[in-house]
Formats: C-alpha cells, sequence, structure tokens
C-alpha cells in the first residue's frame, strides 16, 4: 500500500478516561486489572436533540455525537465522505434480537432491535445526522477493522475527497464480553471496554499527518515496517497492543501499551492512533514516559493472531 | 481491450440456490430455473416463507471444500459457501498455489459466523470457544485459510450493497497503484436471525418473489457467495491473461434518509448511478443493460425505479431485470453474486429474465423484461443498496479480444 499525504484535523474520543479530554496524559482514571471498565460518556444532550438520542442504541449515540464533536472542533459543516470500523458492530442490539428470537420462538420479534444491530448503522445515522450523502463504507474485522477502514480513507484522500469523517466503534455486553473472555479473545490482563473514536481526515496540512497504514501477516513484519517507514526512518516511539512483541521486534524503541490506560476492545488500534495524534499535537508523551516528545509514532497492533497493522503518524513542525 | 481502461475482470466464482459454479448458474438463467423454494436446510420454524438456499447442507459444503470434520466449528456456513465461489474466480484467473501471496482479499459479510452462533448463544455449553468465529471478519479468515495464503484480507460490512463496497475498494486498491491483481466479493448464509429480522420489518413475501411487478409483496432471502479477481491492465498484459470484462466506473453513496427505507425519489442510488456514470466517462445512453438490486418490496422497487428514470429519461431506460427471483436476495453477497450474473450475461449476449415479473405498476416508468432475452451488451450497470441507505453502483464494459 503506498503513502498517502493525509492529516488529522480533529480528533475526540470515548473510553475509560474523560470524554473530549486529554487529562489521560497527567491524571488517567485508574482501570480495574483485568475485568471490566465503563466507559464515561459525555452530555450527549450537547450534541444530539432528546427525542433523536431516545431512539438511539448506545453505540449510535456515540457515533453521531462524535460526529458533531470532531466536525464543530475543525469547523466543517459536513465531511465528504463517512467511513467507519467496528469489530463487533452493535452487539448489544445484536445479542438483544438474537435472544429476543428464542424467546417468541421466532413469533413476532420486534424490529427495532434488528434495525440498529446492522453492522453499518453507525455509519448511517451518522450520514442521516449530518445529511451526507458521499461515500459511506463500514469494515468489520476484528481489530483490523480500524487499519481497513483507514486504508480506505486514504484511497478517498487520494483520489481527491476533501475530507473523510472516519472513526471506530465497539462495545461489550456482559454475555459476549465472558464468552470472549473464554475464548481467549481479549488479553488476560486488560479491562474489556467500549471504545468510539473519531477523526476529521483531510489532505489540508495540520499538526499530525497520517503518513501511511499497513495490514500484513505477521511473518512479513520487516517487509511491511520497511516500506512504511521508508521516507521516515523508523519511529523510535511505538504504541503498541503488546509491549514485549514490539521490544523484540524494534529493539530499542519505547515501546507504550495503554491497555492499563484505555482498556480493550477491537477499537484499540483506533484509541492509539487517537493517543499518539494528542502526544504530535501536544509536543510530549503521557506523564511517567522521560525524554523528548518524538517527531513520529508507530501505531503497532498485533492483537490478531493472524493479521497486524501499522499505522504511521508524523509530527508537522510548521502546522 | 478499451484503451482507457485499467481495472479488468480476470476471474469469476459464484455459488447460489441456482446453481455451485457459473457453468449451472448460466444454465439456470438461459432456462429460467428458479431456485427459490421452501427452507430445507435452515433450522427455522419460518419455513412457509420461500428461500434461495444453497442445495447443499454444512456436511455436504464441507467435504466439497475438502475440509475436515474436526475443523467445522471454525467455519461458518457463510465461509463455506465462499469457498468454491472464491476457487473458481481464482481458478479462472490462472491464480494457483502461492500466486494469491502477494494479492489482497477483500470480502464482505454480514451476518459473519451468526448461523454457528445462534446455535449456543448465550452459553457455550461444549467449551469450544465458538464466538471466536462469530464477527464478519473471522469467516473471511477462515475462507482465507482454505484458498490463500493472500497478502492481506478484511472485511467491508454494509449490509446488502456490501459485496460491491468490496469490489469497489478493491478498483481503488488497483487504480492507486497499491495493487495489481485483488479479489474481492461477498458471501452470506442463511441464518435465523436475519430471516427474523426482515420478517419482524414485514418486508418478506410468502410467495416467491416479483421484483417491480405490480402485485409484488416482498423479498426472498437467499444465500450464496460471489468473488472477482479484478487486475491492473499492467498485470493482464504482463501475465498474458484474457479479461471478462473492465471496470469502466464505480461509485457508491448515501441516501442519508432511513436506516432500513430508501427515499421516495431514489435519491442515494441516483447519485450513485450519476457518479460512475462520470467515473466511467460514459453517457447514461451508453448503458444496455442494467441488473437492478431489485428486491421486490414495494419501497425499493419503486425508489429504484424512479431513480432510473431520473438518471436515464422517461422512455429511455435501458433494458431493467432483477435476478433476485432466480437466487432471492443473498444480502452481503448480492452485489458480487449479480457482478457474476452480469458477466456471463454479457460473454453470452442475453439479458436476464426478471423472473416474477408481469405487469408494471402504473408509473413505473420501464418494462423490465419478463424473460430472457438474447441481446449484445457491450455496457452493464450492476446496483446493489443496503440498509442505511448504502447505495453503490458498478459499471462493466466488454472488452475486444
Amino acid at each position: 500500500m503506498m503513502n498517502t499525504d493525509a492529516y488529522i484535523l480533529a480528533r475526540a474520543l470515548i473510553s475509560p478516561q474523560k470524554p473530549f479530554d486529554d487529562s489521560w496524559m497527567d491524571t488517567p482514571e485508574e482501570l480495574p486489572h483485568g475485568s471490566v471498565a465503563e466507559c464515561i460518556d459525555p452530555d450527549f444532550r450537547q450534541y444530539i436533540p432528546p427525542a433523536v438520542s431516545r431512539r438511539l442504541p448506545l453505540m449510535l449515540k456515540r457515533a453521531v455525537t462524535l460526529a458533531h464533536k470532531v466536525l464543530r472542533d475543525a469547523e466543517c459543516p459536513c465531511p465528504d465522505a463517512i467511513i467507519t470500523a467496528t469489530g463487533t458492530g452493535t452487539i448489544r442490539c445484536s445479542e438483544n434480537f438474537l435472544l429476543e428470537v428464542g424467546r417468541t420462538a421466532e413469533q413476532s420479534p420486534a424490529p427495532t432491535q434488528f434495525i440498529s444491530s446492522t453492522h453499518n448503522s453507525a455509519g448511517s445515522a451518522v450520514a442521516m445526522a449530518l445529511g451526507c450523502r458521499g461515500y459511506n463504507s463500514t469494515w468489520s474485522h476484528g481489530p483490523v477493522s480500524f487499519a481497513s477502514a483507514l486504508a480506505d480513507t486514504l484511497i478517498q484522500i487520494g483520489q481527491g475527497t476533501g475530507t473523510v469523517l472516519l472513526s471506530s466503534h465497539d462495545e461489550y455486553t456482559d454475555n459476549y464480553r465472558s464468552l470472549m473472555k473464554a475464548a481467549g479473545c481479549i488479553p488476560e490482563d486488560a479491562a474489556a471496554c467500549d471504545h468510539s473514536a473519531a477523526f476529521l481526515v483531510g489532505a489540508a496540512p495540520s499538526a499530525v499527518r497520517i503518513a501511511g497504514v499497513r495490514i500484513f501477516h505477521p511473518e512479513r513484519f520487516r517487509e511491511a515496517l520497511g516500506s512504511l517507514c521508508a521516507d521516515t526512518g523508523v519511529p523510535g516511539t511505538v504504541f503498541c497492543h503488546d509491549s514485549a512483541l514490539a521490544g523484540k521486534l524494534l529493539p530499542g524503541a519505547r515501546c507504550l501499551c495503554l491497555r492499563d490506560v484505555f482498556g480493550y476492545s477491537f477499537s484499540y488500534p483506533a484509541v492509539c492512533v487517537y493517543a499518539a495524534a494528542a502526544c504530535l499535537e501536544k509536543g510530549r508523551l503521557p506523564r511517567g514516559y522521560a525524554g523528548e516528545c518524538p517527531e513520529s509514532i508507530l501505531v503497532y497492533d498485533s492483537s490478531n493472531g493472524t493479521q497486524h497493522s501499522m499505522v504511521l503518524l508524523t509530527r508537522q513542525a510548521s502546522c | 481491450m478499451h484503451s482507457g481502461r485499467n481495472i479488468f475482470v480476470t476471474g469469476a466464482g459464484v455459488i447460489s440456490a441456482i446453481g455451485n459454479g457459473k457453468e449451472q448458474t448460466l444454465d439456470s438463467l438461459l432456462s429460467c430455473r428458479c431456485g427459490i423454494a421452501p427452507v430445507q436446510y435452515l433450522d427455522t420454524s419460518l419455513r412457509h416463507l420461500p428461500a434461495g438456499e444453497v442445495k447443499a447442507s454444512d456436511m455436504e459444503l464441507m467435504r466439497m471444500c475438502g475440509i475436515p470434520a474436526q475443523e467445522a466449528g471454525r467455519f461458518s456456513r457463510a465461509a463455506l459457501t465462499a469457498v468454491p465461489a472464491l476457487r473458481e474466480a481464482l481458478s479462472g484467473a490462472g491464480l494457483s498455489g502461492g500466486m494469491t501471496a502477494a494479492v489482497p482479499f477483500i470480502s464482505a459479510t454480514t451476518v459473519g459466523g451468526m448461523d454457528r452462533t445462534e446455535r449456543s448463544y448465550p452459553l457455550d455449553p461444549d467449551g469450544t470457544g465458538y464466538i471466536r468465529y462469530h464477527d464478519c471478519g473471522a469467516v473471511t479468515d477462515a475462507t482465507a485459510s482454505v484458498c490463500g495464503p493472500f497478502a492481506m484480507q478484511t472485511t467491508v460490512s454494509t449490509a446488502c450493497s456490501a459485496a460491491l463496497n468490496a469490489i469497489i475498494f478493491a478498483c481503488g486498491l488497483i487504480r492507486s497503484g497499491q495493487a495489481d491483481i485483488v479479489v474481492a466479493g461477498g458471501t452470506e448464509c442463511l441464518t435465523r436471525y436475519h430471516l427474523n429480522g426482515f420478517n419482524s420489518l414485514r418486508i418478506l413475501d410468502s410467495r416467491p418473489c416479483r421484483p417491480f411487478d405490480v402485485s409484488r409483496a416482498g423479498l426472498n432471502l437467499g444465500e450464496g457467495a460471489g468473488y472477482v479477481v479484478l487486475e491492473s491492465l499492467r498485470s493482464v498484459q504482463a501475465r498474458g491473461v484474457q479479461p471478462l470484462a473492465a471496470v469502466a466506473g464505480y461509485a457508491n453513496r448515501c441516501d442519508a434518509f432511513h436506516q432500513t427505507a430508501s427515499s421516495e425519489d431514489g435519491e442515494g442510488a441516483y447519485l450513485a448511478m450519476t457518479a460512475a456514470l462520470k467515473d466511467a466517462a460514459l453517457e447514461a445512453s451508453d448503458i444496455d443493460y442494467v441488473n437492478a438490486h431489485g428486491t421486490g418490496t414495494p419501497n425499493n422497487d419503486s425508489s429504484e425505479g424512479a431513480a432510473l428514470v431520473r438518471v436515464f429519461g422517461k422512455g429511455k431506460v435501458p433494458y431493467v431485470s432483477s435476478t433476485k427471483g432466480f437466487t432471492g436476495h443473498t444480502t452481503s453477497a448480492s452485489g458480487a453474486v449479480e457482478t457474476v450474473i452480469s458477466l456471463l450475461a454479457m460473454q453470452h449476449s442475453f439479458v436476464p429474465a426478471s423472473l416474477g415479473f408481469a405487469c408494471a405498476p402504473p408509473g413505473l416508468g420501464f418494462t423490465p423484461e419478463a424473460s430472457c432475452r438474447t441481446a449484445s451488451l457491450d455496457r452493464v450497470m450492476v446496483n446493489s443498496f443496503g440498509f442505511g441507505g448504502n447505495d453503490s453502483c458498478i459499471i462493466l464494459e466488454k472488452t475486444s479480444r
């Protein structure tokens, strides 16, 4: 995949840390170890009329709120395209409808939960909220979903699309989380939690450039890294899923695993991109990490056994 | 070959209710053999609803794919239907063995592994960890594990337009110079989950569907898979392969109207079709046939009909048919299944029948083809629309030898 000039024009995150706030860099909320972390939601009423909000499942509320937030911050009335990532989709709705089908023995389950359970319901809800009729796509491939959506975003920007609202959303229910935990799909030491992250990406330069993205099989790590970092050199700072693995593959690199700050979901790679962009924008790393802020950060996700992903972000000094 | 085109289809594979492979599919299309029948394989109490099932049990599909019985747990029926279609596409393009290692695989599904999940959720009585095969990406990974290795694989999930969006993304990879060969398409299996979901929306017909007909009363769900191998001009020339067609243009737009209903004037569909024409540098009059989304629901067909008249002009709409009367609505696979059907129509010079169509409703503005018609087709438009007003369109173009 080629590298494209695209920039993060605005960003917002809903996670177990305070929303719309980078206080996590200095005074992070403490997460429970190895269990469940609750998301801290913003006041949705600031962004969505109550009558609309009542009809939206939680994940869609988050998606629409984040969309309004990043567009306000970037002073952009409407994006040209909407690209969404989700590993689980609106699993609460899926679970509710699935259980309803069983409970009613397939006799007239109510349609509401089914309608919202389609994976692209978040991207569609955002399009309807914004009146955006441009390109609209949704990617769903576990923790590779966000990298896929980002690859799509870079293609759109490369083809001349002015701005893309890129977001990633995942949520858990108690049932789903315990099944996933038992199946080994959530790291033992991670607090599983919901995440929603959004970015307005455009071709106009800003403080943070998205230099490229790669999705690859683990045995092709060197090849992917080499092509991604051909112009910038390999960054000395890596935001990762597994510090031990990242440290082994990138000896000498400073590896930050942010799961103890944000917890884990399929959207964790999007959270890492959010966090890396915050650091580059502010010109410093989170408290506890010494040294100067790097000029570039590699976000390396290895949480999927068969495929890994990398995103390269660089700081634009003049912006 | 058309001098201005840079994306070509060099392989295609399909499985649906009307056959396993292009040969059986072609035979069914030419002989107007419908694949919609009472539910046979899905364990459901809604057996009064006809559906377009692939005519094989999971075990039969596993044998067909050469997957050992002990690995059954990791293969959704969606993956089992994907494998034969993907193999046919790769084989048709002459991609065998390790030749796929540099090829990205872009698949589509929405139900993912729901057919397995719905048998046990919320429990895991056997402790198999089936949930790890539930999500959409797991279906693509399972498929890739049989047909790959691929350079990478990922999954689009935009409901019923997903497979066409996978193809559109694949075209973007080629056009932007990021790949020379990409395989793309989609797969979907029938599940109790979405059969009940569509039934709860009251958009399923208890009779075989009748797209665009005055008496249409809903859709029939179907299942299947379709994949195409897309290739750059440079790669086609270097490998010396004969393309099945060129992809002249493509576009996706959003209706931004309702999560499950289309706008009355088909704005999203209109925008997608006109953008695809612009992308292809073609006029509406250059299109010979439209393989319509045509689900058979009153809402879709009137909305799509309005959009077609807006794009082509009253009295100027080219041949139109919906092939969902053959296959049922294969949801996330439909864009790819119908792309392969459209390729067959171009290659064998016919317009597939719109099965179930007899009489147009007042104001439709065109008359779909009620029976199979011989016609030379140079350019075919394929429409695929999904929940959330996700509207996609590609234009296929015949290539000269």
